[in-house]
């Protein structure tokens, strides 16, 4: 068995995974609180095999630094600078974003783009929908007027790579992950914005085109080397 | 498929930004605003998964699938106001809406103050609808003025010291993104805007009135010349990731001669 062109498959297969992660960030260029996925490609000794024969394992780490803060009107948009989530009430428990995009509804509750309640630190917030103006302060202490509503709830996770990616910028905590508490100032008016960066994730995609250029390369290689010693 | 949804939408946003320009100078247009969300993750490989009796995957292999659209919103933020010195305009500074009825018995909110008196001496927006709590206002009458709370006094002659004819009322919503848009710079009342709740312009929230001014659209041209270019650059950069795609297919299919 010549292991040389099965790892040529591997490394095909790996940079596949590898563009998929890459497409996924450019598509997500313009989606508020979105994180950028990285890859990795690691090799390791496939069990009960010699030197020769490497497997190759695709990992995706999901990459929480600070997007960008974009101002905007809505009192109602929040954004976190540090690092820390935004627990909302999602239809099966608690559920953790970093994007703040809420609003009101007629009740006065504040929800998601999804309509998941906002989760407090203590009570529920009662807004009054009409009454007046709306401020948070860095520590989420929301204000009615004068009033004071209540501490919108932020937490922060010791190890976040454990969270689970639901999609719409969604994570769920089901897998033992000890939470703490965040260190993140909430700013009001602003909208944290994606942290992929199209520059970034276009010169990995030529990297990854080039490496898998290599790998047929070296594919077509062995495949020559056999047919010439299999000619008559 | 995964670069091609972040094509649609970006094609989504530019959309929605032509349309805010072309309403650059409608009167009391409100611009509208798009949120993406990413879509669902197809799991390779789970996080903290066992790789084997005594290992575990620290982080797994979790890829995204796309983007899509989370909804549009609309920015009640102030529009400017604009003076018109005509009698019969009247802006809203700050929160509410102006209520019209519409010949079927429906009503229309609107922050398009730019009134007309009509032949039967009725005070009605540029479609023909009447406005409501708008008093009647005969021929007779020379001038008028609307104060800030909403009370309209008139006169009919130039030794008149004036008569209060009625007192116009605004109309608040709990949630009014929850607004459904109709066109014509009217919206109607949905389940998510909450009912519309009568106010004393002034009050509870509700904006002051200015008489003799008209407020402008809220969409300024240079912050959506920028949406333009990054929505068109976005779209640009997706556009290359389905070639690097395809191109790595063709690799593949040339490996066969």
């Amino acid at each position: 068995m010549n292991f040389g062109i099965l790892n040529g498959v591997r490394a095909s297969n790996a940079n596949e995974k590898r563009l998929e992660a890459i497409t996924a960030n450019l598509a997500n260029v313009d989606t508020p609180g979105y994180k950028r996925q990285s890859t990795a490609i690691k090799a390791f000794r496939v069990p009960g095999s010699d030197e020769t024969d490497l497997g190759l394992n695709t990992s995706a780490t999901t990459d929480f630094s600070q997007g960008d803060l974009r101002p905007s009107s809505n009192p109602f948009d929040l954004a976190l600078m540090g690092t820390g989530f935004f627990a909302v009430e999602g239809p099966d428990g608690e559920l953790y974003t970093r994007r703040g995009a809420f609003r009101l509804d007629q009740n006065g509750v504040l929800l998601t783009d999804e309509g998941y309640p906002v989760a407090w630190e203590s009570n529920p917030g009662e807004i009054n929908p009409t009454g007046d103006l709306i401020t948070v302060d860095a520590s989420g202490l929301m204000h009615q007027g004068n009033k004071e509503i209540g501490r919108i709830k932020v937490v922060d996770f010791a190890n976040p790579q454990r969270l689970e990616n639901l999609g719409g910028e969604y994570y769920l905590a089901n897998r033992a992950t000890p939470e703490k508490p965040s260190t993140a100032t909430v700013h009001q008016h602003h909208l944290e914005a994606s942290n992929v960066s199209s520059i970034d994730e276009l010169v990995g995609m030529i990297s990854i085109q080039r490496s898998f250029e290599a790998s047929q390369n070296v594919m077509q290689l062995i495949d020559q080397t056999y047919s010439a010693l299999t000619a008559p | 498929m995964t670069a091609s949804s972040g094509m649609k939408s970006q094609q989504k946003m530019v959309d929605t930004i032509a349309n805010n320009i072309a309403n650059v100078n409608t009167g009391g247009f409100k611009r509208s605003t798009l949120h993406f969300r990413s879509l669902l993750y197809q799991t390779y490989a789970e996080p903290g998964a066992a790789t084997s009796q005594s290992g575990m995957n620290p982080t797994g292999l979790q890829i995204g699938s796309g983007v899509e659209i989370a909804g549009s919103r609309k920015s009640f933020r102030q529009g400017d106001l604009e003076p018109t010195g005509a009698p019969f305009d009247v802006a809203i500074n700050g929160q509410g809406f102006f209520r019209v009825l519409l010949p079927n018995g429906d009503f229309r909110y609107t922050r398009d103050g730019h009134f007309n008196r009509d032949g039967n001496g009725m005070v009605v927006t540029a479609d023909g609808y009447p406005v409501e709590t708008f008093p009647n206002i005969s021929a007779d009458v020379i001038d008028i003025s609307i104060a800030e709370d909403g009370t309209i006094t008139t006169r009919n002659s130039e030794s008149d010291t004036g008569t209060i004819a009625g007192q116009m009322q605004l109309f608040r919503f709990a949630n009014p993104e929850g607004l459904k848009a109709q066109g014509g710079n009217n919206f109607s009342e949905t389940a998510s805007s909450g009912t519309a709740q009568q106010q004393i312009p002034g009050t509870t929230g509700t904006g002051r009135l200015v008489h003799r001014h008209v407020e402008r659209s809220n969409v300024e041209v240079v912050d959506e010349l920028v949406g333009l270019i990054m929505a068109q650059r976005n779209y640009e950069v997706n556009s290359r990731a389905v070639r690097a795609s395809d191109e790595m297919l063709q690799q593949v299919n040339q490996m066969i001669r």
